[in-house]
């Protein structure tokens, strides 16, 4: 009897522990349906555009991907085209967010959200800082973000991307921002970024795009394009070259690829290390000198900010890799030649920098170099430095430019071909 | 089982206790509040509130010594009688529990906010509280247990994070290193000392730690440790923000974490950290549960303060869900902080007169040396 009781109540015992598993397990399977999201049911925004409405609202653009293009269920989506483009006009984003499933089928869904295009004219507009705060404050919407402004309306840019050689328009987006990185025609620009610098004494470098050919020229100097003006014939539509310029988050000028380059090698901390850049060549008038630039270490900035008028001493360290030289001068092999060419790429370079500089000065009311960081070390408090003003000094301050180059080499080849012929002549 | 035949915890249990249970407070509203006032000297205010928090714990520390084997409650009763005994730990309690309250409603609220919108708050509260019920029902030891598993990977988390956002981080943001003005500074320090009020609240625990010396270095430690991470983790946020920025950034840990990426691939690593967030913060309301029912149980001499535990959930959920919203819960918990920075600052002052005053009355006629009490050391 005793014994079939404890049996029954290890039995029991046993029992109940299961149906305690079983109930704890179905918290696990009965939770979460809130905030479920199928993934089945998700329309991933990759590209938004921005463009200015009227009384005051916004045309927002949506590119949306399809998942099923480039992955191996292509078979069932034959026919489909890679992404699909819609427009709507709203208050701002996150209503346009809603609006847009009155078309489009599946939850709009920003959690892959990689490229925002602002239109030029709305960048100008001093709406944008409102729209651009505003959507902020969804979670979705990531800082990271990369904002483009583009000359045309965001619509027509997004519409004419249609990139030949990249079917997914994200990937499209995340390989550009590896080459922006690379040759620094345009600064690498988020939506963080442009939220940090929207203070009075801070300016903040956006990427400028087009989708349209502007008045075409050709310069002498290989990078003194804005968007629109690169000479190119045939292939994608869109360039990306030079900055939008913003001030307390509104567009107020641009900056051309070569200007943008400098710029960057003037913030003490550069997102891109190297580019290629020719420079006019010391012996001959016409020939170019191109070369590889690296950054060597940061950009030191000094500061005497003792009088009304503040001086920057900027030191910028670099070095530098002969790619090429029309003149065919044998630089390689003269030490004597050598001096004269690095004498006349410093001061080449300095000067532009200088003429950077001088024109952000005049044309600009702050900064675009992130100086007001230095600035602000000789500051001990906060209300101090704010009351200081230092886009107003920064105006009239007095910079020079000092440049330490290292030539490093001369690419693979020693001696150039046509010194043999010009002893022979 | 009875709260006398709980099992004892190690020095090592102990510390990652308070690393967790304090450290917690780099990821919460503690940091954004103090960014309001500190500016970009935020990071200062940590250091200094641990100091003035100090000076209070050192006063405690010093009456500690001279009762053996007791915690914060036994001394309490024992210098200030039934009655000043129980106030004080009511007084205690209350501090704690209206803390936990706003801390844990801003805990659900940053979940709400930053990843579940559209679960409600109370389902989210319910969830995190059942979670940290059942951790704190297991006991102390089980507590210290997990707190001494996870705090590598936690540390780890954390390290990681830094690293991963390295390159976005420019110390030069942290000018002008004064902020608002060194008197701000210290007197914003001042009132929020209270954030580190757990180091008083922990001397309840004295008997549940294995040695009088594994609670002093194993609080201080904690506690030292904690301090110096908030701080590192203030500046962090500074110069990967920037400052006006920073006081927009509603939390600023989960923001960081949004933007981390491994690589180009795999782009969206905040799941990772949350995970990790979510599991620390059970634990620490799980440790916070169980203080507040071992403080309460002392207070009215409960014979087993475990069965109190649900009640004090209970209290937390609906005091929590007091504030109407998340700007609510940030002006409630400024308001607790002064008032508890003025309990906990002042209390230890107070027990250690009452215990002065006890002394001199009983001891002095008999015995010629007061100070020649039992060795602290004795039950090490």
């Amino acid at each position: 009897m005793t014994v079939r009781n404890t049996r029954n109540r290890k039995r029991n015992r046993i029992l109940r522990r299961m149906l305690e598993c079983a109930a704890l397990l179905s918290l696990c399977l009965l939770s979460g349906c809130w905030d479920k999201l199928e993934l089945e049911e998700q329309a991933f925004v990759v590209v938004i555009g921005l463009d200015k409405g009227p009384r005051n609202t916004v045309e927002v653009t949506f590119q949306i991907a399809n998942p099923q293009i480039g992955s191996s269920d292509i078979g069932t989506a034959e026919g489909e085209p890679p992404s699909d483009t819609i427009r709507f006009t709203s208050s701002d984003i996150l209503s346009a967010k809603e609006l847009a499933n009155t078309v489009i089928t599946r939850t709009i869904n920003f959690a892959h959200l990689k490229t925002m295009i602002v239109s030029e004219e709305l960048a100008r507009d001093e709406i944008f800082p409102h729209i651009a705060g505003a959507a902020i404050r969804d979670p979705e919407l990531r800082r990271e973000v990369a904002m483009i402004v583009s000359r045309e309306k965001a619509f027509d840019f997004i519409m004419k991307n249609r990139p030949r050689l990249e079917t997914r328009p994200h990937k499209y987006y995340e390989l550009m921002q590896q080459r922006w990185m690379e040759t620094g025609y345009v600064p690498f620009s988020t939506l963080n970024q442009y939220l940090q610098q929207q203070v009075t004494d801070s300016m903040f470098l956006a990427i400028y795009a087009t989708a349209r050919q502007h008045n075409h020229r050709v310069s002498r100097h290989e990078d003194a394009y804005l968007a629109g003006q690169v000479p190119k014939r045939a292939g994608d539509p869109v360039q990306m070259i030079g900055a939008a310029v913003f001030h307390n988050g509104r567009m107020v000028g641009t900056l051309t690829g070569e200007q943008m380059r400098w710029v960057q090698m003037l913030r003490h901390k550069a997102s891109v290390d190297a580019f290629i850049t020719s420079f006019s060549d010391p012996l001959e008038e016409d020939a170019m000198v191109t070369v590889r630039l690296f950054k060597n270490g940061n950009t030191k900035i000094k500061f005497d900010l003792r009088k009304e008028v503040p001086r920057i001493h900027v030191t910028l360290p670099l070095r530098i890799q002969l790619l090429s030289f029309t003149s065919l001068e044998p630089y390689a092999t003269d030490p004597e030649m050598q001096r004269m060419l690095i004498k006349h790429l410093k001061e080449q370079i300095e000067s532009e920098l200088l003429e950077v500089i001088r024109l952000s000065q005049k044309k600009f009311p702050g900064d675009p170099f992130e100086w007001e960081l230095f600035a602000r070390k000789h500051f001990m408090t906060m209300p101090a430095y704010q009351a200081y003003g230092w886009s107003k000094h920064f105006k009239k301050a007095k910079v020079d430019v000092k440049v330490e180059l290292r030539l490093e080499n001369f690419g693979k080849q020693r001696t150039p071909y046509m010194q043999t012929k010009r002893k022979e002549g | 089982m009875s709260a006398l035949q709980e099992e004892k915890v190690g020095g090592r249990e102990f510390t990652s206790i308070f690393l967790i249970a304090v450290g917690m407070k780099l990821s919460d509203i503690t940091t954004t509040i103090l960014f309001d006032s500190g500016q970009t000297a935020g990071w200062m205010i940590p250091l200094l509130s641990l100091g003035f928090m100090l000076i209070a714990y050192v006063v405690l520390m010093s009456v500690l010594k001279r009762h053996p084997g007791q915690g914060l409650p036994e001394i309490v009763f024992a210098i200030g009688g039934k009655f000043g005994g129980a106030l004080i730990c009511l007084l205690l309690f209350a501090a704690a529990l209206l803390m936990t309250s706003v801390t844990s409603r801003g805990y659900v609220d940053i979940i709400n906010v930053m990843v579940y919108q559209r679960t409600p708050l109370y389902a989210l509260y319910l969830m995190l509280l059942a979670a940290a019920l059942y951790v704190a029902h297991r006991g102390f030891a089980a507590i210290a247990r997990i707190s001494w598993l996870i705090i590598f990977p936690i540390e780890g988390a954390i390290v990681l994070l830094v690293s991963i956002m390295w390159q976005d981080i420019d110390w030069l943001r942290l000018f002008p290193w004064l902020g608002p003005g060194p008197l701000k500074i210290v007197e914003t320090g001042l009132m929020h000392s209270a954030m580190f009020g757990e180091i008083i609240l922990a001397t309840a625990l004295v008997p549940r730690v294995s040695s009088f010396k594994a609670f002093r270095i194993g609080s201080a430690l904690g506690f030292v440790i904690s301090s110096l991470k908030i701080s590192f983790l203030m500046a962090v946020y500074v110069s990967v923000f920037d400052y006006p920025e920073i006081i927009h950034i509603a939390y600023p840990f989960q923001q960081l974490t949004k933007n981390t990426s491994f690589g180009r691939v795999f782009t969206h690593a905040e799941s990772f950290f949350i995970a990790f967030w979510l599991l620390i913060s059970v634990v620490y309301f799980a440790f916070y549960i169980y203080l507040l029912a071992y403080l309460f149980g002392h207070a009215v001499r409960a014979s087993d303060h475990r069965k109190l535990q649900i009640p004090m959930a209970g209290l937390i959920f609906f005091i929590g869900l007091v504030p109407g919203n998340t700007e609510q819960v940030r002006s409630y918990w400024e308001l607790l902080m002064s008032y508890s920075t003025l309990l906990y600052g002042a209390l230890p002052f107070i027990i250690w007169m009452l215990d002065r005053i006890r002394r001199s009355r009983h001891d002095s006629p008999q015995h010629p040396q007061p100070q020649a009490q039992p060795n602290p050391q004795a039950n090490a």
